[in-house]
């Protein structure tokens, strides 16, 4: 229980320092709005030349709900790569050591505060906006239920990846360069700009043996074509990376740990 | 007049050799730690490269957006690569002007003899965006003919580019001498500007493409540098060089305003 109490007074503390600039708060919903936009441009003039109007099972409406979606859990997330491994590269992590919590641990539920105030404040703001211009049709209570733990088990994966990468910096001289392609891995096998059904069919097959499908697709996906098989496979996968990865991370810390030479002073 | 057109010279050649200087110390820092510096850039061209196999996959299954296919979309990236890493790897600083004013950092550049704001913005250079700017000489010898119209527009190209985003950073990042702490919003309008520039022009109508040339210029920066590449008009050509000069002077006036707003950090200290 006092595990617990001291993990959620991180969480509370990255909540209230979230909150502690409310403007910055409001000025984060300017680019995830503009990118939808500049991504629905395309698809109206794609659906234009489709007179079936539904792509890859996806109507005009349901794709540019698609793109709100992915690039909410993308940018809700702070750069946890960059954060964790400045802290690695600079020795912080040793100070750690001497403390009673998990470093790893820490950043998690830090991060998780952070991404929980950013993404509900885009949330409110970006699902008005957007839904004043664009019906999402087929919304029940339960694809809503389904998208909310899709998404918060997105997070944790997210998290996990990004977190065990941050960990090569015990052995690396830097991990900014690991971030770019990590970014960019997401978007392509994430599905970040577009579903992944319109990638060629052998790019398909091995998407669906990875763990980004999980972090941006799926729960996207849940939201706006809404399938019960789907998400219960999806809830499967994501749950099995997340241990997964765990297990990683645990076994990359003890390693690296072991990395850290104290001075004293 | 001879006489102050003489000292005008004599002025920018000056600060021109100061740029070039710190351009050299910066690139010499860098390579003190040359697997962060390479590796930075190695994985930013494979980052591009990864970026535009999305497109790739898009223009694949759907093809051309009104005249806009894979080819048109390499040149957007040119310059869109191009422009920005021209300018993050010489005024590595200018991403960051919106917080050094906030914090009250430029009182560092105003103990010196040399333009702070020029002494600002050349003082660190982004190790990841000479990738950027190596991935764009890289697809562009790919993709398009050598010959010398197309290297003359490609350096047109990315230095006007690089003129215009580098305006667009001295306007946002003095927004901070208004707004103060601004991080985010600077942050949103940098992004703005790179997600317009670096995709489709032809999806753009009506006010949008308004906004897209006059209030975020992404298309002097890339979309007008990419059609000339593929097809010279002179009356694109101008416009660029126009508006290149024209945004460069409004962002000066804007900063130099905003600079009376200034308070000072009481940062006064030696770089080691």
């Amino acid at each position: 229980m006092k595990k617990i109490n001291k993990y959620f007074s991180i969480f509370k503390v990255s909540v209230r320092d979230r909150l502690a600039y409310p403007l910055e708060l409001l000025y984060a919903n300017i680019f995830i709005l503009l990118i939808t936009f500049v991504m629905s441009q395309i698809w109206v003039v794609i659906y234009a030349e489709h007179p079936e109007k539904l792509i890859a099972g996806f109507s005009l409406g349901a794709m540019i709900w698609y793109v709100f979606m992915t690039e909410l859990i993308l940018t809700s997330q702070p750069q946890i790569i960059l954060t964790l491994g400045e802290e690695i590269k600079s020795g912080n992590v040793a100070y750690v050591l001497t403390k009673p919590y998990s470093f790893m641990a820490y950043y998690f539920y830090f991060s998780f505060g952070r991404t929980i105030v950013t993404m509900l404040v885009k949330v409110l703001f970006g699902v008005a906006i957007l839904s004043w211009f664009v019906t999402l049709a087929n919304v029940t209570f339960l694809s809503i239920l389904a998208t909310i733990i899709a998404v918060i088990l997105a997070l944790v994966l997210n998290f996990m990846i990004a977190g065990c990468i941050s960990l090569l910096a015990f052995w690396l001289e830097d991990v900014h360069s690991m971030r770019f392609i990590y970014q960019k891995i997401v978007f392509i096998f994430g599905g970040l700009l577009f579903p992944i059904d319109i990638y060629p069919e052998f790019l398909r097959k091995i998407i669906h043996y990875l763990p980004f499908e999980g972090i941006l697709y799926g729960p996207a996906k849940t939201l706006v074509n809404f399938d019960l098989a789907y998400w219960q496979i999806l809830v499967a996968k994501q749950s099995v990376w997340i241990l997964a990865f765990i297990i990683i991370i645990k076994i990359v810390y003890a390693q690296g740990i072991k990395k850290i030479n104290l001075n004293g002073g | 007049m001879r006489k102050v057109l003489k000292k005008l010279i004599s002025m920018v050649v000056k600060e021109i050799i100061f740029v070039w200087n710190y351009l050299q110390y910066n690139v010499i820092s860098a390579m003190e730690f040359r697997f962060n510096f390479f590796s930075q850039a190695f994985f930013m061209i494979i980052n591009d490269g990864l970026f535009l196999l999305i497109w790739y996959f898009f223009f694949s299954r759907f093809g051309d957006l009104n005249g806009f296919g894979f080819l048109e979309m390499m040149a957007l990236w040119i310059f869109g690569a191009g422009g920005f890493g021209l300018v993050n790897a010489i005024f590595g600083n200018a991403n960051n002007l919106g917080k050094i004013i906030s914090n009250g950092e430029l009182d560092f550049y105003f103990t010196f003899p040399k333009n702070h704001l020029l002494h600002a913005l050349v003082s660190r250079t982004d190790l990841s965006a000479w990738g950027d700017l190596l991935f764009a000489l890289i697809a562009f010898v790919i993709f398009f003919p050598i010959n010398v119209y197309s290297v003359a527009m490609l350096i047109f190209g990315i230095v006007s580019g690089a003129f215009i985003l580098l305006s667009f950073y001295i306007l946002i990042g003095a927004l901070s001498f208004w707004l103060g702490r601004n991080e985010v919003l600077n942050d949103s309008l940098f992004h703005a500007f790179l997600a317009f520039s670096t995709n489709p022009s032809s999806v753009f109508q009506g006010v949008v493409k308004f906004i897209i040339f006059f209030i975020i210029p992404a298309g002097f920066a890339t979309f007008l540098p990419a059609e000339l590449l593929q097809t010279f008009s002179l009356a694109k050509f101008v416009y660029v060089v126009i508006f290149s000069v024209f945004f460069f002077l409004l962002a000066l006036f804007v900063y130099n305003r905003g600079l009376k707003k200034y308070s000072s950090g009481n940062l006064i200290n030696v770089r080691s």
